[in-house]
């Protein structure tokens, strides 16, 4: 016995066609204009059956199998895995919004945000491949040399290849710029030989797929220290030729070693060595001394795409939870409780299960809005034709992607770990698929920079960008939202823009501390401010589908489903959103107590 | 060749169905396509495309009556594979079997089929009826209930094992024809053209469409005509009178000795 894997499809079309509004925002533009609302439907119900059908059944053996390395750096992944790649790279499924013209299905960066919403939570640790080749493959497609380019993107986006990212290494882990790789030229114009260890790199061997290209940060020689040292490099497993792809000899990037973690068992965390046992070679990817300039063309879709693993945590949680609870029985109702007679009941009678459940249900939904808000304004930041919209979106994309990669990836640890609570013992036995929810959503804080890291990306670079504008700007828009919700009867608005209000206090507090000197008593609160603001971006999406499912009801539509919204902003307002006020107290606090040199000596 | 497949959409069988005054409340159902049909689908595709090859033996039209407007079904099988489609613009659920075969056997007409190929029964109603009828009316050949499908192109035949209570029948039926299909056909042998190599296995169950499967689906042809269009009047002699959920079913009962079970069963489920 165990609890089915449930997708929310019900949800996700309200957000997408209801909140959102897709179908009609993204024909304003070219690119999708024969995009319909038909074609976005049949899409997420072959995508739910994908889910149900081809990922959830590899998700439960993968943890249990786990993948083993052999002594020629060859790894081999869990029993199903093989297939189920397969058949999502024959769907298309690996790169949906590849585009076309390389073989992909072309759509919408929004809509494979819903579709990973439905996949990651069916089988986390399996879609850690296809996440990452497909963003190796908008590299490629960006920015590998030109002569390898529609070659090595078309593989990726057909999963014919697989994809990687290597920035960590044992003495560069959030401090990048300490990365020791060494990159020599070799005679070859735009060939460079690489020498080091790279480590915890996911997907680093497998499989799944005839090759796989490593995107690799390393230092050519003379180079300056940090950051600014650091260039890129296309690193294939197999040498290729250049037009037809046909695999050459091996080249000498090899695993030699795995990890044995916690949790996603399925994916491979590899130690990959550089030219330990023949040379490495690798294609210099743009410039000398560019390399994190276009390594951060990947980590910020990496970082969307693990703020999408938080949140399709959270959602597979409440999936979880809100069935488990229909069925289990014990107990009686509390209002019967003179009653030794009373009818046993299944536990989601109780109030606070209920509280637990709901807990769970406004999390999902609410960053299930965000995300998919984030993605559709990716969209249009890159589609619009006015370049001033697509600058002051894009300026949105970059200030809430360390704002929701925190928010969403704590959050669907912590949902994981109400629905452990909700299924009281049975939660902490493997036979339910919560414990292994909770091992596998741990790791989402913090990698593709911790949690801490993306705060002071955050304080130090986000929010100072065009001089504050960009968190001016999404400011307004809140306010605007909560000015239209209160004209609309929604009560619990003023505690929303009270919440803004709080939020940009304790943002001029934080500009007057660093303005002061005080540097790392402002970056002492980085992580209290990103809390802050996590919890009002989603108080905002309650709030507006409050707006939206208010008008439907008052319009004579009876959906649940609507009235579920109205009950989120209610409970969201009372027992999510006073965190953020006291988040916002804390920031504002004179605290730095764990400043104090004496502590920690 | 031209292979015409039938699809009804059904309310999703895996939803509680809602009743209100004496009748079935389709307000707020999820319209999904009956599986058998998706079987049907699924035995098309198998037998028109040339797995290994790129030619494609056969034409693979869907035909459905259902609300023009409300086709999302027939979307999703052009998305996973069918040429085009005829849709039959008619509320289903207000015609009865007869008039179904009708429509079903003037498309074949208009388009000159070879070969239709439908569910054995739709999961709502369970008639197992509508591709009798239409051979009936078209005066062709029928294998139904089919578990394997062999086609012999030189022959112009099919030979096609069918399910029966005790066993698997074989019966070789000459083109043009009738075949209604049963869950086995779906199994990873059992559909053979005689271009995909004998030994080619399916992955089982219907196909998922591709990504590029659905894109593609909007760009195929859909014909939307109407009963009158098709010279077939709309008729229902089997209107339903009232429909309401079976009683719930009482809650089981712990017994003590296999001598109360069979007392129980006597006496108050009265089935010795
Ligand atoms: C399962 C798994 C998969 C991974 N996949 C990949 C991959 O595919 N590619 C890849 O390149 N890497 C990958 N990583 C590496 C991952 O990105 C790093 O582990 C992560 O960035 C943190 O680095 P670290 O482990 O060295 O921790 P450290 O950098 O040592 O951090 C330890 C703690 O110190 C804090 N800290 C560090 N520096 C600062 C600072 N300046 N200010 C404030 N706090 C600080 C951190 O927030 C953290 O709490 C993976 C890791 C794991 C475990």
């Amino acid at each position: 016995m165990s609890t089915p894997f449930r997708v929310d499809l019900d949800d996700l079309r309200f957000v997408l066609f209801e909140q959102l509004r897709i179908d009609e925002t993204l024909q304003r533009v070219d690119r999708y204009k024969e995009l319909d609302r038909d074609l976005y439907d049949a899409t997420l119900e072959e995508g739910a059956k994908i889910a149900k059908e081809v990922l959830h059944p590899v998700n439960r053996p993968g943890d249990l199998e786990g993948c083993t390395l052999d002594g020629d750096g060859n790894v081999t992944t869990p029993k199903g895995y093989k297939d189920a790649w397969r058949r999502m790279a024959e769907g298309g499924w690996i790169a949906p919004t590849a585009p076309p013209e390389l073989g992909g299905g072309g759509l919408p960066a929004v809509m494979a945000m819903a579709l990973n919403d439905m996949f990651i939570g069916a089988a986390t640790a399996f879609m850690m491949y296809p996440g990452l080749t497909a963003a190796a493959g908008r590299m490629a497609q960006a920015h590998a040399p030109e002569a390898l380019r529609a070659l090595v993107a078309g593989k990726l986006f057909a999963g014919q290849w697989a994809g990687t990212m290597c920035l960590t290494e044992a003495g560069a882990g959030s401090s990048v710029g300490d990365n020791r790789a060494k990159a020599t030229p070799t005679d070859e114009p735009g060939v460079y030989e690489l020498e080091g260890e790279k480590i915890f790199i996911s997907g680093g061997d497998h499989d799944l797929a005839e090759n796989i290209i490593h995107f690799v940060l390393a230092r050519t020689p003379g180079a300056p220290a940090g950051t600014k040292g650091l260039s890129l490099f296309l690193v294939p497993k197999f040498m290729f030729d250049e037009k037809t792809g046909a695999l050459g000899e091996r080249n000498g990037a090899k695993v030699v070693g795995i990890e044995h973690k916690m949790g996603i068992h399925g994916s491979s965390t590899c130690v990959l060595a550089l030219g330990s046992d023949r040379p490495c070679k690798g294609w210099i990817v743009g410039e000398e001394c560019e390399g994190i300039r276009l390594m951060f063309q990947m980590m910020n879709e990496a970082r969307i795409g693990v703020a999408a693993q938080g949140e399709s945590m959270a959602a597979a949680a409440y999936g979880y939870a809100v069935q488990y609870a229909a069925e289990r029985v014990q107990g009686t109702d509390i209002r019967e409780y003179k009653n030794p007679e009373a009818p046993r009941v299944t536990i989601d009678r109780h109030p606070d299960v209920r509280r637990m459940l709901m807990t769970l249900k406004v999390h999902a939904e609410t960053m299930r809005a965000a995300m998919l808000r984030l993605a559709m304004n990716f969209d249009m930041s890159e589609q619009l034709d006015d370049e001033a919209d697509r600058k002051r979106l894009f300026g949105r994309v970059e200030l809430l992607t360390p704002v929701l990669k925190s928010h969403c990836t704590d959050t669907g640890f912590e949902m994981a770990v109400t629905a452990v609570q909700v299924y009281g013992g049975y939660g902490y036995i493997a036979e339910f698929p919560v414990e292994q929810l909770v091992r596998d959503a741990k790791i989402q804080s913090i990698y593709e920079g911790t949690n801490g890291i993306q705060a002071m990306d955050l304080l130090g670079r986000k929010m100072r960008m065009e001089g504050g504008a960009l968190f001016m700007g999404w400011m307004q828009e809140g306010q605007k939202l909560v000015a239209e919700a209160k004209a609309a009867g929604l009560a619990a608005a003023d505690a929303v823009g009270k919440a803004i209000g709080q939020l940009g206090a304790a943002a001029m507090h934080l500009s007057k501390l660093a303005a002061g000197g005080k540097i790392a008593e402002a970056f002492y609160m980085a992580v209290p401010f990103q809390s802050a603001f996590g919890i009002v971006v989603c108080a905002l999406e309650a709030l507006d589908q409050a707006r939206i499912a208010k008008a439907k009801i008052d319009a004579g539509d009876e959906r649940p489903l609507l009235r579920g919204k109205l009950r989120n902003l209610e409970f969201y307002t009372a027992h999510v959103l006073p965190k953020a006020v006291a988040f916002a107290k804390t920031v504002q606090s004179a605290d730095a107590s764990a400043l104090d040199e004496s502590l920690f000596p | 060749m031209k292979i015409l497949v039938t699809v009804k959409r059904i309310p999703d069988p895996d939803e509680p169905l809602k009743f209100s005054g004496g009748v079935l409340d389709t307000s707020a159902v999820k319209w999904v396509p009956n599986t058998f049909d998706e079987y049907a689908m699924e035995t098309a595709l198998r037998l028109a495309e040339h797995v290994g090859g790129s030619q494609r033996l056969a034409e693979v039209i869907v035909m459905s009556i259902c609300p023009a407007g409300q086709r999302q079904h027939v979307t999703q099988f052009l998305a996973m594979g069918g040429d085009r489609a005829v849709v039959v613009d008619h509320d289903d659920r207000a015609l009865d079997a007869q008039t179904v075969a009708e429509a079903i056997a003037a498309v074949w007409k208009r388009e000159s089929c070879d070969l239709l190929i439908a569910g054995k029964l739709a999961q709502d109603m369970e008639g197992n009826e509508v591709a009798q009828r239409a051979a009936a009316l078209l005066g062709l050949p029928q294998a139904t209930f089919a578990a394997t499908v062999a086609w012999d192109r030189e022959a112009g035949s099919l030979t096609v094992g069918r399910e029966v209570d005790d066993g698997v029948e074989s019966k070789k039926i000459p083109l043009p024809a009738v075949v209604s299909v049963d869950l086995r056909v779906v199994l990873p042998h059992s559909v053979k053209n005689g271009a995909t190599p004998d030994d080619h296995a399916y992955q089982e169950g219907p196909r998922l469409a591709s990504l590029r499967g659905i894109t593609m689906a909007k760009r195929k042809k859909v014909d939307v005509v109407s009963l009158a269009d098709l010279g077939v009047e709309a008729k229902n002699t089997s209107p339903i009178v009232h429909a309401e959920p079976p009683p719930p079913r009482p809650p089981g009962q712990i017994v003590e000795s296999v001598d109360e079970l069979v007392e129980k069963l006597a006496t108050e489920a009265k089935v010795l």
